[in-house]
C-alpha cells in the first residue's frame, strides 16, 4: 500500500534524523570550549597524576575521532588508528548497549540521573497538558460560539496576552503570589515527609506541583484556546453544518455531532508536537520553581559543566521531539483521510 | 455576520483603485485595534530607553552606594534599588538599550540566515534543496532554549569589554546576538522556502529568466521582494522572541555579564528576593512583558494586514 510504504519512509527519515542528532550531539560538546575533564572535575587539590586518571576513566584521553586528537583547539592526529579507540565510536557503542556514561559531578551513571528527573517533568507536562486542554478546549468553544461579542474579544484578548508572556516572568509572578498565601514555592516535597503516611506524601507533592502546574497551563491554554476557536469558526462555516441546521438539529447537537470533531483537528497536531517541545520548554518554569526535572537537571548540568548528563539529555529530547513529531504525522493521517502522506 | 459583509468588502476594494498596497496595507492594519495598541507601546517604550538616556547618564545607572541597597520604591529612587544600591529606573533606561538592540539584531541575523538558506533551497531545489532542508529540519528537533543556553554558558563567559560610541558594553552582548541568531533561523528559512517555490514557478520569472536575467538578480530583485510579507511579519514576532530569550538566559546568569544591563540580567538578581524586594523584579519584568506582547500584537496586527488573503478583521 501506497500509505504504509509513506508511513515507512517517515519512520525511516526519523531514524535518519536520531542519528544526525547524535553526531551534532556528540561533536558540539567536544566543540565547546574547555577541556571536559578540567571543566567538569575542578578541583585544585587534584594533582596531574589524579587528572590523567580521571581522564583514563572518562575515556577523555583517547583521540575523538580518527585523524583528530582534539578538536577544540583543533588538533590533528593518527588517521590510521582503530576506530573502535576512538572517543566517537566508543560513544556510539556505549549509546547502543544503553550506556549514557557518568557524571562528571555525581559519578552516577547518567541513565539513572535522566531517568529518576524524567518522571518528574512527565508528572508535571502531564497534568498540566490534561488541565491545558480541558480549559483551552472548553474557553476555545465559548468564544467561537459567542463570536463577535465583547466575551469573545476578551477571551481572545487574554489568551494572547497568556501566550505571549514570557514563562519564566509568568512563573516569578506566581511564586510571589504564592508565598503571600502561603503555598510552597520550591522543589517537590518537604524534606522529611517521606516518613509520613502515603497519602499525606501525595498531598503534599500536590501542594507543590500547584504552582508549576498553574504556570504551565496559563500558557498552553492561552494556545489551546485561540487554536479551538479559529478552526471551530471556519468548521462552523462550511456547507454540512448549514445542512445541519436546516434539518432541524439544535445549536448543541450540531457542536456536538458535527463541528466538534472536525475543529479538534488542527488542534490534535499541535498537542501532538507540543507534547515534544514542552519537556524543554518546561525548563523555565522548573528553574523557577527548582522542581526535580529534566529541565533543571540540564540547568545544573550546564553551570557545572557537566557534559555527559549534557549530552544525554539533549538527545532524550531530541528523540522525543522527533517521536512526538512522527506521532503527530500519523495521527493527522488517521484522523482526517482527505490528507495524504506525501 | 461576516459571511454576509465580505462580499461588500471585496467590491469596495475593487472600486477604489487609487489606493496603493501600502494604504491598503494601513487601513487593514487600522482595523487592528490591539495592534494599534502594541504600535503605541512599543514606541513609548523606545522613547523611554533611547530619550531617558538625555535625562540620566550610564554611569549614574551603573554607581553603585551600598548604604542605599535594597530600598523600596521612594521620591529619589522611584523604582528602587538593587542589592548594591543601583538606581533601578536609570537601570531600566539603559537595559532597555541593550534589551531592544538585542531584539533588533538577533532577529536581523536570524532572518539574514534564513532567506539564505531558504532562498537557495527553494530556488535550486533538487539535492540541494533535500540537503538544505534536512538539517533544517534536524535543526528543528533541537530545542533552542536548550542550545541557547549550552552556547551562552561556554560562549559568553570570559569575554572582554568593548568600547562603541564612548560607552563600555560586556562583549557578551555580541555573543548573545549570534547565538540567538544561529538558533531561531530555521522556521523562517522553511516559510521563505515555500514561497520561494511557489513564487519562482510564475509567468514573471519565466520571462525574467528568458531575458536572460543573472541568477542572483532573480532570488534578490524579483522573488525576494514578492515574499517579502511573511519574512516581515517572522522578522518582527522574531524581535520579540530574541528580547523574550535573552531575558531568560540572562536571568539565568548566562546571559549579558556585568556591567551592561538588560531587562533580563536585572531578574537574575531580583530571583533571590522575589519575596522580599518585589520591586526589584516587578519594573524590568513589567518592560519585558510590555514590549513582548506590544511586538507579538504588532506582529498579529501586520499579518493580517499584509495577507492579500485575510480580507476580515
Amino acid at each position: 500500500m501506497d500509505r504504509t510504504r509513506a508511513i515507512l519512509r517517515k519512520a525511516a527519515w526519523s531514524v535518519f534524523t536520531i542519528l544526525f542528532v547524535i553526531i551534532l550531539n556528540f561533536f558540539l560538546f567536544r566543540v565547546l570550549p574547555g577541556d571536559p575533564a578540567r571543566a567538569g572535575i575542578r578541583d585544585p587539590r587534584l594533582n596531574k597524576d589524579a587528572i590523567e586518571a580521571l581522564r583514563v576513566r572518562f575515556g577523555l584521553d583517547k583521540p575523538v575521532i580518527n585523524c583528530f586528537e582534539t578538536l577544540n583547539p583543533v588538533k590533528l592526529g593518527d588517521c590510521a588508528i582503530n576506530p573502535m579507540e576512538t572517543q566517537f565510536f566508543i560513544y556510539v557503542r556505549n549509546l547502543l548497549q544503553g550506556e549514557m556514561g557518568f557524571s562528571y559531578h555525581t559519578n552516577r551513571p547518567v541513565v539513572d540521573i535522566l531517568g529518576e528527573r524524567l518522571w518528574n517533568t512527565i508528572l508535571l507536562i502531564g497534568v498540566g497538558q490534561i488541565l491545558s486542554i480541558i480549559f483551552g478546549v472548553a474557553i476555545g468553544v465559548f468564544a467561537a460560539w459567542k463570536a463577535r461579542t465583547s466575551l469573545d474579544y476578551g477571551a481572545v484578548a487574554a489568551s494572547l496576552v497568556a501566550w505571549s508572556l514570557p514563562t519564566f516572568w509568568l512563573a516569578i509572578l506566581l511564586l510571589f503570589w504564592g508565598s503571600t498565601i502561603g503555598l510552597p514555592v520550591a522543589g517537590k516535597a518537604t524534606p522529611g515527609m517521606s516518613s509520613y503516611p502515603l497519602l499525606q506524601q501525595w498531598g503534599d507533592i500536590a501542594r507543590h506541583m500547584l504552582l508549576p502546574t498553574l504556570t504551565y497551563t496559563i500558557v498552553y491554554m492561552g494556545e489551546y484556546t485561540l487554536i479551538m476557536r479559529s478552526s471551530l469558526l471556519d468548521v462552523l462555516s462550511e456547507d454540512y453544518i448549514l445542512t445541519a441546521r436546516a434539518k432541524g438539529l439544535n445549536s448543541f447537537q450540531i457542536l456536538r455531532d458535527h463541528a466538534l470533531k472536525n475543529a479538534m483537528l488542527p488542534l490534535v497536531t499541535v498537542i501532538a508536537i507540543n507534547l515534544g517541545f514542552t519537556v524543554a520548554g518546561v525548563i523555565q518554569i522548573e528553574s523557577v520553581f527548582s522542581w526535580p526535572g529534566l529541565g533543571n537537571a540540564i540547568y545544573e548540568a550546564v553551570v557545572r559543566r557537566d557534559f555527559p548528563v549534557l549530552q544525554g539529555a539533549f538527545l532524550l529530547i531530541a528523540v522525543t521531539v522527533i517521536l512526538a513529531n512522527l506521532f503527530a504525522d500519523l495521527t493527522y493521517t488517521y484522523l482526517d483521510p482527505r490528507v495524504r502522506v506525501e | 455576520m461576516s459571511v454576509s459583509d465580505q462580499p461588500v468588502n471585496m467590491i469596495a476594494e475593487i472600486e477604489a483603485p487609487s489606493l496603493s498596497l501600502s494604504d491598503l496595507t494601513w487601513r487593514r492594519f487600522k482595523r487592528h485595534k490591539m495592534a494599534i495598541a502594541g504600535l503605541v507601546v512599543l514606541f513609548l517604550l523606545i522613547i523611554y530607553s533611547f530619550g531617558g538616556a538625555f535625562f540620566v547618564t550610564e554611569k549614574y545607572a551603573n554607581f553603585t552606594d551600598t548604604k542605599e541597597r535594597l530600598q523600596a520604591p521612594n521620591a529619589k529612587h522611584p523604582f528602587g534599588t538593587d542589592t548594591i544600591g543601583r538606581d533601578l529606573l536609570a537601570r531600566t533606561i539603559y537595559g532597555g538599550q541593550i534589551s531592544i538592540i538585542i531584539g533588533i539584531t538577533a532577529a536581523f541575523v536570524e532572518v539574514m540566515i534564513g532567506i539564505v538558506i531558504g532562498a537557495v533551497a527553494g530556488y535550486f531545489g533538487g539535492k540541494i534543496d533535500a540537503v538544505l532542508m534536512r538539517f533544517t529540519e534536524a535543526m528543528l528537533n533541537l530545542p533552542q532554549l536548550l542550545l541557547l543556553i549550552v552556547m551562552a554558558k561556554f560562549f559568553s563567559s570570559d569575554i572582554k569589554n568593548i568600547e562603541l560610541f564612548g560607552r563600555e558594553f560586556s562583549g557578551s552582548v555580541v555573543v548573545i546576538i549570534f547565538i540567538i541568531g544561529l538558533t531561531s533561523w530555521p522556521y523562517l528559512a522553511r516559510i521563505v522556502r515555500a514561497e520561494f517555490l511557489s513564487i519562482k514557478e510564475r509567468e514573471f520569472i519565466l520571462a525574467a529568466r528568458a531575458t536572460g536575467t543573472p541568477t542572483w538578480e532573480i532570488i534578490f530583485k524579483h522573488i525576494l521582494p514578492n515574499s517579502i510579507a511573511p519574512i516581515v511579519v517572522s522578522a518582527t514576532l522574531g524581535v520579540a522572541g530574541a528580547i523574550s530569550l535573552e531575558a531568560y538566559v540572562s536571568f539565568l546568569g548566562l546571559g549579558v555579564r556585568a556591567p551592561t544591563a538588560t531587562w533580563g540580567n536585572m531578574l537574575e538578581n531580583a530571583y533571590r528576593y522575589i519575596e522580599s524586594a518585589y520591586w526589584m523584579w516587578f519594573f524590568p519584568g513589567m518592560f519585558i512583558v510590555l514590549i513582548v506582547l506590544s511586538i507579538n500584537f504588532l506582529g498579529d496586527g501586520l499579518r493580517d494586514a499584509l495577507d492579500p488573503r485575510s480580507r476580515t478583521v
